[in-house]
């Protein structure tokens, strides 16, 4: 099929546009900032647009990695190098209303501030780094009962309130909470290495706590299973729960009881908790990601994040040329994994930004004058209002400006318009093809 | 035709359907073999021409697979597109092929399962129909 619609391939001349060498960040945590950084420091001007008035992400409410590193002073680190690089143009309290031009040469618009003044900025590569949020799920009592928390919020209170962990006698924590449901099938991938980095914390705090994870599968991928063998060793004990049978929550003053079945026991057990922490993940910004996702127009998952264009080829791409996206805006990760992508976006961005223009393909759709009839047709299906009548009466398409959709070509009666790279011959050729194969 | 085995022809966009079958095979979501994918730029790019071609040549049914209502990344190709289907498939009745095995679908890229479910149930369908009015003329 495919080689009978190369046989019919015809020379092709790639587009080139020269390219706008400002880069468009959009999004200001961890990885939006490493990015704009890496790419600063090669000497382009990066314009970095957060929708809150600081910068820092969700990486601002975690004190230490299950590896023991401190990221406060990591993420602080990072905002003053990008406040004052040379290179970087910080805008907080950004919201982007409208985009538009073509690969190589992009106008964002956005409001800025309190006063929404509106500001335009031309820009060749855009990277989206706009991540995710805390999953806002409120299931087992989490807003009505004082010692039920989020891991979050328990990460907290061990790295800021320390004396109150010493009071805890039973901890209980909750896997998947909110996530690999029907509502959310998504994996958080990050909460089995969260419990278990609180897990360990709390024990550091409180060697004679005892702590149960009550878990559907557990999954520290990579290294993190020393991690979880080292919560075994501690006495950590890790119950499996199944779906259909969740845990129960009573709220008992200022405790609260847990009540699970034991796989091993066969039996219900009831756990008083001093501290009950549900592993709720995160998901994405629905809100957020779908206008983007409408201004820029940009693939997303059933989930909501930003979809690459190739899960193994072109891993941080998007499939507009320039786009690219880091971090959670694209799926759930640690910090580590998002700076990684960030340091990956980086690079590729500059394989675009090395050049002085940018290749776009060969796909643009060309008029064979002596067929043309001149009806006016294209000119009115064109999306982007590219043919035009010229001086010698026949359609003319630019294939700089011509976006390659191919709408023109099926609407055309007179069949004088192709579109380069599916050509008509080329699609009959694969049809034939199928059928010579079927009915033979 | 005992042991019929309906071959059916999908025009897929490269912005979503033709991704959405990346993403399929990524999540290992299995499809029938029956369907035959041709990659377009854009829902909107399908000509009448190309899916008459499919049926003259013996094809049981034919979709098109666009980006989901207001998705389109040209802007409105997927609503052109649904309108030509309409068109050929009224032309389809007066020649008469059912309009049945003309369909339009739409989904966004990242629906791999979407993709696998609407393949294996246009699959189901046209099995149902039968071998189509040019295909049985062929085969006599
Ligand atoms: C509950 C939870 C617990 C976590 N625990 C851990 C952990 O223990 N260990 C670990 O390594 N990692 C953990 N992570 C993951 C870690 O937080 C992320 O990997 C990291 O913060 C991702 O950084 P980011 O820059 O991609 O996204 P974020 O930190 O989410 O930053 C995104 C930024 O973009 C901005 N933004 C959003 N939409 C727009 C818009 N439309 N326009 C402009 N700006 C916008 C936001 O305001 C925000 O500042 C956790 C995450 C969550 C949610």
């Amino acid at each position: 099929m495919a080689v009978a619609s190369v046989i019919k391939a015809q020379p092709l001349v790639d587009q080139t546009l020269p390219i706008n060498k400002n880069i468009l960040v959009v999004g200001g945590g961890i990885s939006g900032m490493t990015s704009a950084l890496r790419l600063a420091d090669q000497g382009f001007q990066v314009y970095l647009a957060e929708k809150s008035n600081e910068l820092g992400g969700v990486a601002k409410n975690i004190f230490k990695t299950l590896e023991g590193d401190d990221v406060q002073p990591f993420i602080a680190g990072l905002i003053s190098q990008v406040k004052e690089h040379e290179y970087i143009q910080v805008i907080t309290g950004a919201i982007i209303v409208d985009h538009s031009g073509m690969p190589g040469m992009f106008k964002t618009g956005m409001q800025i501030g309190p006063q929404m003044f509106y500001r335009q900025i031309n820009h060749g590569v855009t990277v989206l780094a706009t991540g995710a949020i805390p999953n806002p799920t409120k299931e087992y009592a989490l807003e009505s009962c004082k010692a039920v928390r989020t891991q979050l919020e328990t990460h907290k209170v061990i790295a800021k309130t320390p004396d109150t962990v010493k009071e805890w006698d039973n901890i209980v924590m909750i896997q998947c909470v909110g996530s690999r449901t029907a509502d959310n099938p998504n994996c958080s991938r990050i909460c089995c290495q969260t419990a278990i980095k609180n897990a360990l914390a709390i024990l550091e705090i409180n060697p004679k706590a005892r702590i149960f994870v009550l878990y559907r599968d557990m999954r520290t991928y990579g290294f993190q299973e020393e991690y979880y063998q080292k919560a075994r060793e501690k006495g950590v004990i890790f119950v499996k729960y199944s779906q259909d049978t969740p845990p129960t929550v009573k709220p008992e003053g200022e405790q609260v009881e847990v009540t699970f079945t034991d796989a091993i026991l066969g039996q219900k057990i009831t756990v008083t908790a001093d501290s009950l922490c549900l592993s709720t993940g995160l998901i994405a910004d629905n809100d957020s990601s779908e206008e983007l996702a409408m201004i820029f127009k940009l693939p997303r998952t059933a989930d909501g994040y930003f979809l690459e264009d190739h899960v193994k080829l072109r891993p941080v791409d998007l499939p507009v040329p320039g786009f690219f996206v880091a971090g959670t805006a694209h799926s759930p990760k640690l910090i580590k994994e998002s700076i990684s992508q960030a340091n990956a976006v980086a690079a590729r961005a500059q394989t675009m930004l090395a050049r002085d223009s940018i290749n776009l393909g060969a796909a643009a759709a060309r008029v064979d004058s002596k067929l043309c009839a001149s009806c006016l047709i294209c000119v009115r299906t064109c999306p982007f209002d590219v043919p035009f009548i010229n001086a010698d009466g026949y359609s003319e398409i630019d294939p700089a400006k011509c976006h390659g959709c191919g709408m023109c070509v099926s609407e055309c009666p007179a069949k004088a318009i192709q579109l380069m790279q599916f050509e008509d011959d080329k699609i009959l050729a694969q049809l034939e093809e199928i059928f010579e194969k079927v009915n033979a | 035709m005992e042991n019929f085995e309906p071959v059916i022809i999908a025009f897929c966009c490269h912005y979503c359907a033709y991704t959405a079958a990346d993403m399929a095979g990524s999540q290992r979501l299995p499809y029938p073999a029956n369907v035959k994918i041709i990659r377009i730029p854009c829902s909107g790019k399908v000509d009448a021409l190309h899916i008459i071609k499919a049926f003259e040549n013996g094809a049981d049914g034919v979709y098109v697979a666009g980006c989901l209502e207001g998705d389109c990344h040209f802007k409105n190709g997927n609503e052109k597109a649904a309108r030509r289907i309409t068109y050929v498939r009224n032309y389809l009745e007066e020649i008469g092929i059912e309009s049945e095995r003309l369909m339009m679908v739409t989904m966004s890229a990242g629906m791999g399962y979407r993709f696998a479910q609407t393949a294996t149930e246009i699959t189901e369908k046209i099995r149902k129909l039968g071998p189509s009015p040019i295909k049985i003329a062929i085969a006599q």
